[in-house]
């Protein structure tokens, strides 16, 4: 049998499968059961299955400057995580409260008075100092105030077991296309631990997705807008996801030159000559999507584009200019503007941060940087961050001293000793640390989409889990109410 | 409605399948004849293979050893010309993930699968597939064979019949007829003595039909009339131009700028139906050539439609073979 290993008792992180005292969770029950009746020999024929299924479906990722060649076939562990119907039904209040109080603050920003500003809720230069704030965006409005119509929200979980919000991501969140197929995968690997199990399912999200873009269409457009993904190309990092979405949306995948502008209407150059389009779901950043209005050198984008959505005749989403909204030194009043705008507390709390230009937070935060954590604002990916335990004395005096520099530039966040659950690493099943990116999708109404990417980190102890820097992935699933562990019998057990 | 961007990947997507397909079944034909032949015929024959796909130029740029299965070699593994089986099928899969998202899943999986099978047995090297005496040459080549057949398969099975399917199929039969005609030619000059209309024959995959119809051992002309002229032979230049006029027609109500080829394909095919072939055959190269030429110019018309409405700029070159006028292979 392989081996499943408990974590150790004075560990601090919290296990999703285990107890202190070591006993599985009831939650998990059925599953550990399963598990540990397979041998590593059986796991890994298993992992076989589902390597070979995203290989031959073409299921990959880019890692930039990787010289290995291009494409990676996207990294799955087969322990699948799993989360009770009531505890979703929490985290899910809590997104949705979280997405419409920053759709609104958007809308605040660029359509509205700013009115969370002039009543000190965040500073108005912090809004107006940040990468992610876009003058270009003033003025424009999109339907239901749905500036972010996908968002991808990061949680992690900390000793006690409390979900906490670590990052916003209101741009371009990618990772959807992942959970569905992980799905997919899982099915096909393990075809009879669904026998124990009552799942939410996940195949439903093209339409979900789809109904929240027609609901963001111009008036005027109808009642079956023409939808288009706007994608870089083959080889942007997420092409498997652009062409997914298209697919399960049954909308046209296209490329800036097949888009083109005139008398401030979005065409689409077919066969058939030009078609006008009323939404784009665009995977191109900001800066490339006008090369009149952004960067000139950008040859992804539509020139006139944003001339387009400023007449109001096409939507683009998500909007531009959402990266102010999650900016990480925005993210510490999140919680704030939640109860500005709604009137309501938080319900997921955030990652305690601490703001670096506030000279008491800044000084409290230099007297222990050794436990902190130290982010700059500016970067995703997991890249430029400092985990002061870990760090030497002289990496710390450099932090410390670019944090003088440029405090604005710099977040410090209590570590969060993420959760953590069995993972298939050199034949046996142990404890890696987990986050999850959950998605919520905004239209007409504000959704959430069951479950997420429970992102791993696959290297012992490590704490980052991007797939760009190794990590791995997990099915994750949210059990219907009452309907955690059948409970299998043990003969029954090992398929 | 489809992008023109896309109508063009799948214009392509369905030349380099023929192309592979193609490829692979003439490298099967004539391995299976070197065991059964001295060297140098074998290698002469083999050479006329490679001027018939066009890929002389290639070839010399290659320089192909004279070991038995060099030939074959450069012809099914080598990715260094965009000529070779492992190449084209690189061709089609890279331009159907570009239409990933409008094709149907099996289509790009059979695609992206067959890719990946080529490209294990291409890692091997060349020097360690000579030393297998062609094995891993032949093994790629049974694979081809069956990836093209599956991808085939999928393509009539499950592919909607709009007009990105009109596209993929007007490019396959185009493809077939270029090289119908290019292995035509192969066999003139050879003299009478020396051809063998049975290699031709089942380079074209015809083989079969044609010994119900010509008996055993065919002339040139009657080989020719057959893959010319035929019907009801899929094979046949006559058939696919009707084919792909009836694509084009499906296209016409869409596409205002497919006039000019169906036009085109018209008279091309008029020409062969009702033209007297014995009469024209009687001066066998200048009929092929003309034949090689206009069915040519018909495929850069095709290609032209998907980019003259929307005024594309810039019209990415794909291999263009000898003949195809509109561009030299990247």
């Amino acid at each position: 049998m392989a081996e499943l290993r408990k974590p150790d008792a004075e560990f601090p992180a919290y296990d999703e499968a285990f107890d202190r005292d070591g006993s599985v969770r009831p939650l998990y029950a059925a599953i550990v059961e399963r598990f540990s009746n397979f041998d590593t020999a059986e796991l890994r024929r298993r992992e076989g299955i589902i390597e070979e299924e995203f290989r031959r479906q073409g299921i990959t990722f880019t890692v930039y400057g990787d010289s290995q060649g291009t494409e990676r076939t996207w990294p799955m562990d087969l322990f699948p995580r799993l989360i009770a119907a009531a505890e979703w039904r929490e985290i899910e209040r809590g997104l949705s409260q979280r997405v419409t109080a920053l759709n609104r603050f958007l809308a605040d920003i660029y359509t509205g008075e700013g009115a969370a500003m002039a009543d000190g809720v965040v500073p108005a230069w912090l809004v107006q100092s940040s990468d992610g704030f876009e003058r270009n965006a003033f003025g424009v409005s999109v339907p239901h105030d749905a500036h972010c119509v996908i968002a991808g929200i990061d949680l992690v979980r900390d000793a006690e077991g409390q979900y906490r919000v670590l990052e916003d991501n209101l741009r371009n969140p990618s990772g959807i296309s992942y959970v569905i197929e992980n799905r997919a995968a899982m099915t096909k690997a393990f075809p009879r631990v669904w026998e124990d199990h009552t799942v939410e399912p996940v195949s439903q999200y093209g339409r979900m997705l789809r109904t929240a873009l027609e609901s963001v269409a111009p008036t005027g457009s109808g009642d079956k807008p023409l939808i288009v993904i706007l994608t870089p190309g083959i080889y942007n990092s997420a092409y498997f996801e652009h062409a997914f979405l298209a697919r399960e949306m049954g909308v046209e995948l296209v490329e800036g030159p097949d888009l083109v502008v005139d008398e401030h209407v979005v065409y689409l150059r077919t066969i058939e000559g030009l078609v006008p389009v009323d939404v784009i779901y665009r995977r191109i950043d900001d800066t490339f999507l006008d090369p009149v209005s952004f960067r000139p050198d950008s040859t992804l984008g539509v020139p006139g584009l944003l001339g387009a959505m400023r007449a109001g005749t096409v939507t683009v989403c998500n909007s531009i200019g959402n990266g102010v909204a999650d900016d990480k030194a925005i993210h510490p009043y999140v919680t704030d503007l939640i109860r500005y705008y709604l009137g309501e507390q938080a319900i997921l709390p955030n990652v305690e941060t601490y703001v670096m230009w506030e000279p008491d937070q800044r000084e409290a935060a230099f007297d222990r940087l050794d436990e902190l954590v130290i982010k700059p604002v500016g970067e995703s990916g997991g890249y430029g961050i400092v985990i002061g335990r870990d760090a030497s004395d002289e990496e710390l005096a450099d932090a410390r001293a670019e944090i003088e520099r440029d405090p604005r530039n710099w977040v410090v966040q209590e570590v969060v000793e993420l959760s953590t659950l069995a993972s298939l690493c050199d034949d046996v099943l142990e404890p890696r640390h987990l986050d999850l990116r959950p998605f919520v999708i905004t239209g007409e109404r504000t959704q959430v989409f069951p479950g997420g990417l429970t992102r791993v980190a696959m290297r012992k102890g490590s704490l980052i889990v991007n797939s760009s820097q190794g990590g791995g992935s997990k099915d994750t699933w949210v059990l219907a109410d009452g309907a955690h562990s059948n409970g299998a019998s043990a003969q029954d057990a090992a398929r | 409605m489809i992008l023109a961007r896309h109508a063009d990947s799948l214009l392509w997507a369905g030349r380099y399948l023929e192309r592979a397909d193609t490829i692979a079944r003439c490298v099967s034909v004539e391995t299976n004849a070197v065991m059964h032949r001295q060297a140098t015929e074998a290698r002469l024959a083999s050479r006329r293979l490679v001027q018939a796909l066009g890929l002389q130029d290639e070839f010399v740029a290659a320089q192909v050893g004279t070991g038995p299965y060099a030939v074959m070699d450069f012809l099914v593994s080598d990715d260094s010309h965009p000529g070779s089986v492992v190449s084209a099928v690189q061709a089609v899969r890279e331009n159907l993930r570009i239409v990933r998202d409008r094709i149907p899943v099996e289509l790009w999986e059979e695609a992206n699968s067959l890719h990946i099978l080529m490209q294990s047995a291409k890692s091997v090297g060349a020097a360690a597939r000579e030393q297998t005496g062609g094995e891993v040459s032949r093994m790629s080549v049974i694979t081809a064979r069956r990836g093209c057949r599956s991808l085939s398969g999928v393509m009539t099975e499950s592919m909607s019949r709009d007009e990105g399917y009109a596209f993929m199929e007007a490019g396959r039969l185009l493809e077939r007829s270029i090289l119908t005609v290019e292995l035509l030619k192969s066999g003139l000059g050879t003299g009478s003595d020396v051809f063998d209309g049975n290699r031709l024959l089942a380079f074209t995959h015809s083989l079969q039909a044609a010994k119900r119809e010509l008996g055993h051992s065919p002339g040139w002309h009657a080989v020719a009339k057959f893959l010319l002229q035929h019907e009801h032979l899929p094979r046949s230049v006559l058939w696919c131009l009707g084919r792909v006029e009836q694509r084009l027609d499906d296209l016409a109500a869409a596409a205002g700028a497919v006039a000019t080829p169906r036009r085109r394909a018209g008279a091309l095919r008029a020409h062969l139906e009702y033209g007297e072939l014995d009469q024209l055959l009687a001066e066998p190269e200048a009929e092929l050539s003309y034949l090689g030429s206009s069915l040519a110019e018909l495929a850069g018309d095709v290609h032209a439609s998907t980019v003259a409405r929307s005024g594309f700029a810039e019209v990415h070159a794909q291999f263009v073979r000898p003949g195809d006028g509109t561009g030299r292979p990247r």
